[in-house]
Parts: structure tokens; C-alpha cells; sequence
């Protein structure tokens, strides 16, 4: 139990003691960690909810240097399908949030796994109008410039 | 108050924290929405990256920043480092004797919509008779004859990736229907000059893009006059064998396979032949053959240019997908037969067609 820890702290001040090596695969944690040893590193832009999220995903991702049988040196094969569920269960909003959090704290598996499933929702919608609908995105076009952008748009882009 | 928190693999300890939190922070953080615009561009240009070609025109019908975004030169970057490249067929259809012909790509509209042929507007109509070769992104366009009966030096290179083009230096000789293939970095044009001249044969260099110099002769190959004997111009090669098509059925079928080793043609037996339209066999010697990603693809029209009819014609593709059996017998599989473009007007002319890869 010699594992190193350190503490991250959610935008609502709560902090989360994690293992050095789960939280190293973020390269922006791991940065912070070796600048600054034995501090407790704020994350400010993100929830806690998020934080968790992030939290858990990364402590299934672990690799242990040691080798010893435990349940995070998953096979790739189950790793892939609880990635799979893992997005599976996160509803859009929050979606939308843990590929910030990826994206911010610079963990590219993580950003993989949630820009695919970002894609696979889009490519589940049937039209622009449910894109949009889903994504909490505007339409900012008027029916002439849709008329034009369909015309100029007729062949592969 | 800083709330230490130990996360377990029981998600359920770590719950306790959130309940502390005073109500207004909570509240703020739940009911925020995060749009998928307000993602980094680098991140969003990976999501769209990551789909077909086909489905940008959709995409981009979502909002002007989705729109921005995919006409974007950095958008172009990322999709050619992520993305894999996707083989498309551009075909060059003329309406004689008026128009000279135009680029047309062949292209489904969504996964499960009908293939049809779409014209490129944004690229200009080149001269007929043209000599065509495409690598990879670019298609390069060597001579043929204007508007006004003459020969032509010129020469113009399309990008497909943006769909724009720009001439570059000419060709010593003006040719018309001159052959031209790609041999270590270097584009052949071969024939189709007034006059044979020591300039007969003229070589491109594809990466310092200029004219180098050439041999000035060609060998006729041994093999030559087995070959001559079915070859026609709807033809193509893939995975180094030669198809053709053969609507006389010679040999007794449709489609013809140039066997190397023993220099003699071989047929090519087709599952589904009897969903074939007919024009293939009346007017298959004015099809076009191409090579999409190892499958055969045949445009052919309906009616036959030469004649006047002033009803709706057609063009017709077919995609064939080929297998080697054991023993080396290549067999065909007809895949898909649709009418890819209707007119009314003048009789459209299959100049030819390339597979481009962006």
C-alpha cells in the first residue's frame, strides 16, 4: 500500500485522493504533478460529477508497472467493450462534458472513446434538424442560404 | 470546505461529498447545456473527420459553424492525417457536338441512396480528346482539341480535395487522344501529335512537377498483337490485370481478362448477368470501365451518340466485384445496377473515368 497518491479538486471544492498512476494519464496532471510535488492540484473547470467520471475511466485504463494479475490489466478486447458501456451510460449533456474534461486534461484514449461516441450519435441522427436537436445547437441559416448550401453541396466535398 | 474524497470501485461511497455542496453550486453546474459547438475546433474537426465524405454535405446543412468548418484548409489538414482515404470515380461526360465535357463524380448521396453521377460545377469543361491521368488527389489533363478543331499543348492539373485547378507548363508537342500512363514518378504521354516528331514520347516529372527528358522511341511489345485483338477503349486494370469489355462476346462473355503468362484473353464468367440492361451489350463499345477499390464499374448509355433522339437518355452503371478462384479462373459478381444520370438534352458521350483517392 506504498502507492503514491495525490489530491485533485473539483470546481466545487472536493477534492478526490487518487493514485499518482491513474491520474498520470492525463499529461496535463502528470505535467503538474512533477512541477508540483505533494500539492494539491485545482481543477477549476471541472465538476465533480466529471471529475468522477474521468476518475473512473482512467482507473480502468491503468497499467501497472508490476504485472501482478489485478483487475486493471484488463485485456484489450474487455477493456474495449467497457469503454463501450462506459459512454454508453453517460447521457448527452454529460457526454459533452467528460470530452471537455478529455480534451483538457489531455487523456487521448478517453478523447477517443467520447469523440467516437459523439460520431456514432451523429451518424444515428437522421437529418440536420435531429442533429441539431441533439447537440443543443442553433440554426443559424436562413431557408436561402439551406437552398444554396444544398446546391453547392450536391457532390462529395 | 474541502471534502476529502477516496474514490472506490463502490460507486457508491463517493456520493456522500456531493450532498455537502451548498445548493447554488450544484444548480449551476447541472442545468448548463453543452453545445457541440462550443467543443474545441481541433475536436470537432476530429468528429467530423472521422465520417465519409458522403455524409459532409449533410453535416454542413447544420449550422454555419459546421459549415465554416468543413470549407475550412485546416479541416482539409486533419482529415487527410485521420481520416482513410476514400476512392471515388470521376467520370468525364460530353455533350457533342456543343458542349466540351465536363467532370462528373460517381457518388451516393447517403449509405443506402442509389449511386448517381453529380457534375463538379466548379471545375471547367476540358477539350475533347484530352489525355487524363490521375494520382492519388489529382487528376492531370494533357492536350486534346478546343472549340475550334485545333490541337491543344496544354496542360491543367485538378485538385480533388478542393476541386480546383491550374495550368501548368505545356507539352512540347499538341496532342490529341495521345496515350499516357504513370511509370517510377513520371507521367508518359505517348502519340496523338500531327506529325511524329522526336517529341513523340514526352515525360512528366510528378514531383518536381516539370518536363523532363525522355526516351525517344518506344519498343513495340512482343505481346502486342494477342492483345490488340479485343482490346477496346472500355477497359481497366486492376490489381495488375487488364479487364475489357467485350460486347460481341467472343469468348462468349461479357467481360475479358488479358492473361499475361500465357498472352491470351480470358473470359470472365458473371453471377447475376441476367439484371444486366441491355444497352451493355448494344452499346458497351461506347462504355467506360473503372477501378473502384478492386470492384469493376461500367457507365454506359442507353442511346448511341451518333443518333438524334430527342427523348430522355440514360446512363447506366454497373459494379461488378471480382474474385480469383482456385486454378486462377477470375469470376464476376454483379453487384449493382442503377441509372446514374437522365437527360433530355443532347446524347451525353462517355469521354472516360479515373479513380481519384482523397
Amino acid at each position: 500500500m506504498s502507492k503514491k497518491m495525490i489530491v485533485l479538486k473539483s470546481s466545487e471544492g472536493v477534492s478526490f485522493v487518487v493514485e499518482e498512476a491513474v491520474a498520470r494519464q492525463s499529461k496535463i496532471i502528470s505535467f503538474l504533478v512533477e512541477e508540483f510535488p505533494d500539492r494539491e492540484l485545482p481543477l477549476t473547470n471541472m465538476t465533480s460529477e466529471i471529475l468522477r467520471k474521468t476518475i473512473e475511466y482512467c482507473k480502468k485504463h491503468v497499467v501497472e508497472d508490476d504485472g501482478g494479475g489485478d483487475s486493471s490489466s484488463s485485456s484489450s478486447g474487455d477493456l474495449k467493450e467497457w469503454d463501450v458501456k462506459f459512454v454508453a451510460e453517460i447521457d448527452q449533456p454529460r457526454l459533452m462534458d467528460l470530452l471537455m474534461a478529455a480534451n483538457y486534461l489531455d487523456i487521448p484514449s478517453l478523447l477517443d472513446v467520447t469523440c467516437q461516441k459523439v460520431a456514432d450519435t451523429i451518424a444515428a441522427c437522421n437529418d440536420e434538424k435531429e442533429i441539431r436537436a441533439t447537440f443543443n445547437i442553433e440554426n443559424d441559416f436562413t431557408e436561402e442560404e439551406v437552398e444554396a448550401i444544398r446546391m453547392e453541396n450536391q457532390y462529395p466535398i | 470546505m474541502a471534502v476529502i474524497s477516496e474514490i472506490t470501485d463502490d460507486d457508491n461511497v463517493d456520493k456522500k461529498p456531493h450532498q455537502e455542496l451548498p445548493e447554488e453550486t450544484r444548480i449551476t453546474t447541472t442545468t448548463r447545456r453543452c453545445s457541440l459547438e462550443s467543443v474545441p475546433l481541433d475536436v470537432t474537426e476530429r468528429i467530423v473527420a472521422s465520417f465519409s465524405r458522403y455524409e459532409y454535405p449533410a453535416i454542413a446543412l447544420v449550422s454555419s459553424h459546421f459549415r465554416r468548418l468543413i470549407a475550412s484548409h485546416n479541416f482539409r489538414l486533419t482529415r487527410s492525417q485521420l481520416s482513410v482515404p476514400e476512392r471515388f470515380l470521376y467520370a468525364l461526360l460530353g455533350f457533342p457536338p456543343h458542349q466540351l465535357p465536363r467532370w462528373y463524380i460517381l457518388y451516393r448521396s447517403s449509405s443506402n441512396a442509389s449511386l448517381r453521377l453529380r457534375r463538379v460545377d466548379s471545375l471547367p469543361p476540358v477539350p475533347y480528346g484530352c489525355t487524363v491521368v490521375a494520382v492519388g488527389r489529382e487528376i492531370y489533363v494533357f492536350g486534346g482539341c478546343d472549340g475550334r478543331q485545333r490541337y491543344t499543348s496544354a496542360v491543367t492539373l485538378i485538385d480533388c480535395m478542393s476541386h480546383t485547378s491550374r495550368s501548368l507548363s505545356r507539352m512540347r508537342e499538341a496532342r490529341y487522344r495521345a496515350s499516357a500512363g504513370v511509370i517510377d514518378g513520371k507521367i508518359f504521354v505517348v502519340g496523338g501529335c500531327e506529325t511524329p516528331s522526336s517529341n513523340w514520347v514526352e515525360a512528366f516529372d510528378l514531383e518536381r512537377r516539370v518536363w523532363v527528358k525522355s526516351c525517344s522511341f518506344v519498343d513495340t511489345w512482343a505481346g502486342g498483337h494477342a492483345l490488340r485483338g479485343l482490346w477496346q477503349a472500355s477497359s481497366c486494370v486492376v490489381d495488375g490485370m487488364l479487364f475489357n469489355v467485350d460486347p460481341g462476346r467472343s469468348l462468349g462473355h461479357l467481360i475479358i481478362v488479358f492473361d499475361l503468362k500465357k498472352q491470351v484473353w480470358r473470359p470472365v464468367k458473371l453471377d447475376g448477368v441476367h439484371g444486366l440492361p441491355p444497352c451493355i451489350f448494344q452499346y458497351g463499345y461506347e462504355s467506360k470501365m473503372g477501378n473502384i477499390g478492386g470492384k469493376l464499374v461500367i457507365l454506359v448509355g442507353d442511346q448511341t451518340q451518333w443518333r438524334d433522339y430527342e427523348g430522355e437518355k440514360s446512363i447506366w452503371c454497373v459494379e461488378i466485384a471480382l474474385r480469383r478462384r482456385q486454378g486462377g479462373e477470375i469470376r464476376g459478381k454483379v453487384e449493382s445496377v442503377d441509372v446514374v444520370f437522365k437527360t433530355t438534352k443532347s446524347t451525353p458521350s462517355i469521354e472516360l473515368c479515373r479513380t481519384v483517392i482523397v
